[in-house]
């Protein structure tokens, strides 16, 4: 029973494939999400000296899984999110959808295999010697199957960049797509939704991360298959840092692209593409790929102006996108009749977890500050509030619209503001921990704390109760969310 | 097509390059690890008694305490890198100066089958017989154990080639016997002496590589802390560039032929 009225550009039975496809991805992020998050609040509990059977290496493999499941889940959430609302304005491909899909659904099951069975912990950032030199802590098999994980994930969410682009390319012109006749203010120019032009962003600086990722594992396969002459520590630190900066960074304009087109629905207002959001989302796609050179701020060898044009990339990359798109969201939101729901709340709750994760990471960002915070819970601090307070909550605000539109099932009010508070609540008390830790010089990635740095077992204490306030507010919301999505599913 | 074509192209130059770039394999088989620079670095010499060609037999501190010290292990029946290697140090020697004011050099024999007169022979065809600052020698089987561990210098004998398989590699001790730099591979470069021997002279030099044969570096570093990009640099620019060609190529290829698309 959809209530959703909306013209899209594809034909009714693509359609009905697509709107299950996206209630599908809702469905799998529903049941990721908590798992991931449960591995989280495990190894604070082992932090907090809570669970004292939690060896290093299992520690180490958790760590792993919740960083590459984390930023996997809600790359493809975010984008399947864009994508839905997109099909009122460009027909993508419901079959290449469905490819990439399955393919994320085989890289998750390698990537559990790899990190629970494997127990392979280098990290997300998989630094370049690391995942050759596990010591006994994982074998061989382990590092080649996360390898394997990421090139069958680059493949398919490759595929899926490219269809988007080719989508956009049917509808738009280049020029009017980027948003560069309404720069030039052409008169007869075609009028671009801003989430069509955030999403081509977001997926021209994907397909340069992706592309990068090829890169990579290809001197790593050279290395491994061509006679053993080592790669460049350097080259393939800069490497892996540019995919992975591009890989969040882009996440979060999907779910960025997402509020542009929701908000309006409950502000009542449109928000139309203009000069300056055209501008600054150029500049965006510039400075987004220059900004990774933040991440290699300790590497003394790499040269002085590259560290001078990461700060001031970082620093020039926040101005244009986050000011333009809360100040939009200010505005679209000002004096307007705003229908305050679960869906809208979470949407406007994610911008306002964007903008304070995004000071924490100008913050850190600076050479001088960064080389205090660098290695200190500070840095986890500032970019689990601009994923978790701030993307994972515009997300599930997308995904909460998309429920409830699809099922036509009215959200209770009073479970909705429970569900927000515990949220709330849980989210920002269980980030306070790692900001008052990072300020305590409590060093990341540690996965117990010896005695002199004891103050970080206190802050894990706290942080886990914090945790599970989260993890109540966020059953609730999957069991609402989830049932409108099935019913949606047997609906559509 | 053609960007496709170019594309293949400049993929083909960066492989041949890194080929090129790759400098100094195993001289004598390609089992035997290298010395690992960082384990041992700052590590003291054990002062082993050598016997030197001029029938001298002094301990290695005589000899570094006299002048910085650059050690290389090499065997006289070498089909393979020693004689090479050691020709090379000499004629790099030579350009860059400083031998036997600086610093002096040591070839010693790991093989305890060698003799003084077949390392004197050595210096002979090596060009550096006779010349101030050059010592020849050998040294029992267990001080030469000693020696090699702490360098962990490794070296095999081969029943199939009748070689001993072993690393090039040139040692840089300073005048109080500690190890400051382990070179490896066999093509020694101008610009790493350079910087061997200006640390020795007790200059500090910040950036060097750790490996002799490194694909793809980003930047060479030349010992006066001088920078240049390098092949890997442009490998950084080729997924930006390779992306922006991709969605030109997608666009000018989906506006020219228009497929209608369809409402629900």
């Amino acid at each position: 029973m959809s209530t959703e009225s909306v013209t899209t550009q594809l034909p009714p039975a693509q359609e009905a494939s697509l709107k299950k496809l996206t209630l599908i991805w809702v469905l799998t992020m529903l049941a990721l999400f908590p798992i991931l998050a449960l591995l989280g609040g495990l190894m604070r509990s082992a932090q907090a000296n809570l669970v004292t059977n939690l060896p290093a290496d299992r520690f180490y493999s958790f760590m792993t899984l919740h960083g590459v499941g984390m930023v996997g889940t809600w790359f493809v959430a975010a984008m399947a999110g864009a994508v839905f609302c997109l099909r009122r304005y460009v027909a993508v491909s419901v079959k290449v959808n469905w490819i990439a899909y399955f393919g994320t659904l085989l890289g998750v099951v390698l990537l559990l295999a790899c990190t629970l069975i494997g127990k392979y912990g280098a990290g997300w950032y998989f630094l370049y010697p690391l995942p050759f030199k596990a010591m006994g802590a994982w074998e061989g098999w382990a590092t080649a199957t996360f390898f394997a994980t990421l090139g069958v994930l680059g493949v398919s969410w490759t595929l899926w960049s490219l269809d988007l682009v080719r989508a956009i390319a049917v509808k738009y012109p280049l020029s009017a797509a980027l948003g560069w006749d309404c720069i030039r203010g052409k008169k007869d120019a075609q009028e671009v939704p801003p989430s069509v032009l955030i999403s081509l962003v977001a997926t021209l600086a994907n397909l340069v991360g992706l592309v990068t990722a090829v890169v990579l594992l290809v001197l790593l396969a050279i290395e491994h298959l061509g006679g053993g002459t080592p790669n460049d520590a350097l080259l393939l630190k800069n490497l892996t840092f540019l995919f992975g900066h591009l890989l969040v960074n882009i996440t979060l304009y999907f779910g960025v692209a997402m509020v542009y087109e929701l908000l309006p629905a409950y502000t009542g207002r449109a928000w139309k593409n203009n000069k300056l959001i055209a501008i600054a989302w150029n500049i965006v796609l510039l400075l987004v790929i220059l900004a990774y050179f933040h991440h290699l701020y300790m590497d003394f060898v790499q040269l002085r102006w590259m560290q001078l044009v990461g700060q001031i990339s970082s620093y020039m990359s926040a101005i244009p996108a986050a000011v333009m798109s809360i100040f939009g969201a200010l505005a679209n939101l000002y004096r307007s009749k705003m229908r305050w729901t679960m869906a809208s709340s979470l949407l406007f709750l994610g911008v306002l977890g964007w903008t304070i994760g995004g000071i924490g990471a100008v913050i850190d960002s600076t050479v001088a500050v960064n080389l205090l915070f660098h290695n200190t819970l500070w840095v986890p601090a500032h970019f689990h509030t601009y994923f978790l307070m701030g993307l994972t909550l515009m997300v599930l605000g997308g995904c909460f619209h998309i429920a409830e539109a699809l099922s036509g099932e009215i959200e209770k009010k009073w479970l909705s503001k429970l569900v927000l508070v515990l949220m709330c609540v849980g989210g920002y008390g269980f980030l306070l921990m790692f900001y008052i830790s990072g300020a305590d010089s409590v060093p990341r990635r540690y996965a117990s704390y010896s005695p002199d740095i004891a103050q970080g077992i206190i802050h894990a204490k706290i942080a886990t109760a914090f945790v599970a306030v989260f993890l109540v507010g966020l059953l609730i919301y999957i069991w609402e969310t989830g049932r409108r999505c099935v019913r949606a599913f047997r609906a559509v | 097509m053609r960007s496709i074509a170019a594309i293949a192209v400049l993929l083909g130059m960066f492989s041949e390059v890194a080929l090129a770039q790759t400098e100094g394999a195993v001289p004598s088989g390609g089992t035997i690890p290298r010395p690992d620079e960082a384990a041992v670095v700052f590590q003291p010499l054990p002062d082993i008694q050598i016997e030197l060609d001029d029938g001298s037999k002094p301990h290695l501190s005589e000899l570094w305490q006299q002048r910085p010290l650059l050690l290389t292990l090499v065997f006289s029946r070498c089909y393979g890198v020693c004689s090479p290697f050691l020709k090379t140090i000499r004629s790099v020697a030579d350009d860059v100066g400083g031998t036997a004011r600086d610093y002096d050099f040591l070839v010693l024999s790991f093989d305890s089958r060698d003799t003084t007169d077949e390392m004197k022979i050595m210096a002979e065809t090596t060009g550096a017989a006779g010349r101030e600052g050059w010592h020849f020698g050998i040294a029992s089987e267990a001080d030469i154990d000693l020696l090699t561990k702490s360098i962990s210098f490794q070296f095999k004998w081969n029943e199939t080639s009748q070689q001993f398989d072993h690393p090039a590699t040139l040692v840089a001790l300073s005048e109080k016997g500690r190890i400051v730099r382990v070179v490896t591979g066999g093509a020694l470069s101008h610009a790493r002496f350079r910087e061997v021997t200006s640390e020795l002279r007790g200059n500090f030099v910040p950036i060097y590589p750790t490996a002799a044969d490194v694909r793809f570096r980003c930047f060479e570093f030349s010992a006066d802390g001088v920078a240049r990009p390098s092949w890997g640099m442009l490998i950084l620019v080729l997924p930006a560039l390779f992306s922006l060609l991709i969605t030109v190529a997608v666009f000018r290829i989906v506006r020219r032929n228009p497929r209608p698309t369809s409402k629900s």
